[in-house]
């Protein structure tokens, strides 16, 4: 993913309310390996730090603590619906992802018309991954994105660093010439 | 009119309301190392209708202060909105305003 800054826009908004995402073969592949992933985490029946992370309780009050267990009774299953719902919707949107016309040089790309829903999808998969990510590297800080290659977890960074970029890019095409 | 047992539990109800007055909940959206500011900027507009000045205000609160309080109102409204918010990946909770 390296040579990324300076080139051409990943997103572009396209009229009425869609958007076209250009990626290169690297981008393509690692993208569609993701919900996969994410499906994982959220079909886990048991526990763990990413689940708690992306569920998190809405009741902090001890007291508060069968209205928490109502809340996690009637929530959970919905948000766990609304999120493989996303996961489909991007899985099958990067399905779609033609090669770019007109390119010889410089590798191949691929690029692929989104829907709104689509486009909110892949904002919330994109987000709910590096999540999940942030959390299995137990980032506690603001990520800088500095990395120390000797760092074992380094590739893992390079990742969610990669991802915050695209998220980023995806945040400034959706709100582009609404300030 | 012709019930003699009612009122009794009526009232009952009605003297425990006034003991408890119905407080206000408050939503609260903690900070976490990992949601860009740009999107929780997006998602407070987006939920919430907030111009981008408030939006981003608030963000800034969440960031610097490692909360903010972004609702409030009847317990239903306050879990509908916590449901948003958990949906899309803020970390959010709920409290009576005390």
């Amino acid at each position: 993913m390296s040579a990324r800054r300076g080139r051409r826009p990943t997103f572009e908004p396209v009229e009425p309310d869609g958007m076209r995402a250009t990626l290169s073969e690297d981008e393509l592949e690692l993208l569609r390996s993701l919900p996969a992933q994410l499906r994982k985490v959220l079909e886990s029946a048991e526990r763990d730090p990413a689940n708690d992370r992306l569920f998190p309780p809405a009741y902090l009050d001890i007291e508060d603590i069968e209205s928490e267990e109502e809340f996690q009774r009637l929530a959970r299953d919905d948000l766990v619906a609304a999120k493989l719902e996303a996961v489909e919707l991007v899985t099958k949107s990067l399905e779609r992802a033609e090669p770019e016309h007109g390119r010889a040089l410089g590798g191949k790309r691929w690029t692929v018309e989104l829907s709104a829903e689509e486009t909110a999808a892949w904002l919330g998969v994109l987000n709910d991954v590096r999540l999940t990510l942030g959390v299995r590297l137990e980032i506690t800080e603001d990520f800088t994105g500095d990395i120390d290659e000797s760092d074992p977890r380094a590739p893992a960074l390079h990742l969610l660093d990669y991802l915050g970029w695209l998220e980023e890019h995806l945040l400034m095409a959706l709100t582009a010439g609404n300030d | 009119m012709s019930s003699s047992i009612a009122p009794t539990r009526e009232r009952e109800e009605t003297t425990e309301e006034v003991a408890k007055p119905d407080l206000p909940w408050i939503v609260i959206v903690w900070n976490d190392p990992i949601n860009l500011m740009s999107y929780v900027v997006f998602v407070f507009q987006k939920l919430f209708g907030f111009s981008k000045e408030k939006a981003t205000k608030l963000m800034l609160d969440v960031h610097h202060k490692g909360r903010a309080v972004v609702s409030s109102g009847p317990r239903e409204k306050a879990e509908f909105d916590v449901y948003r918010l958990h949906s899309h990946g803020l970390w959010a909770t709920m409290q009576k305003d005390r």
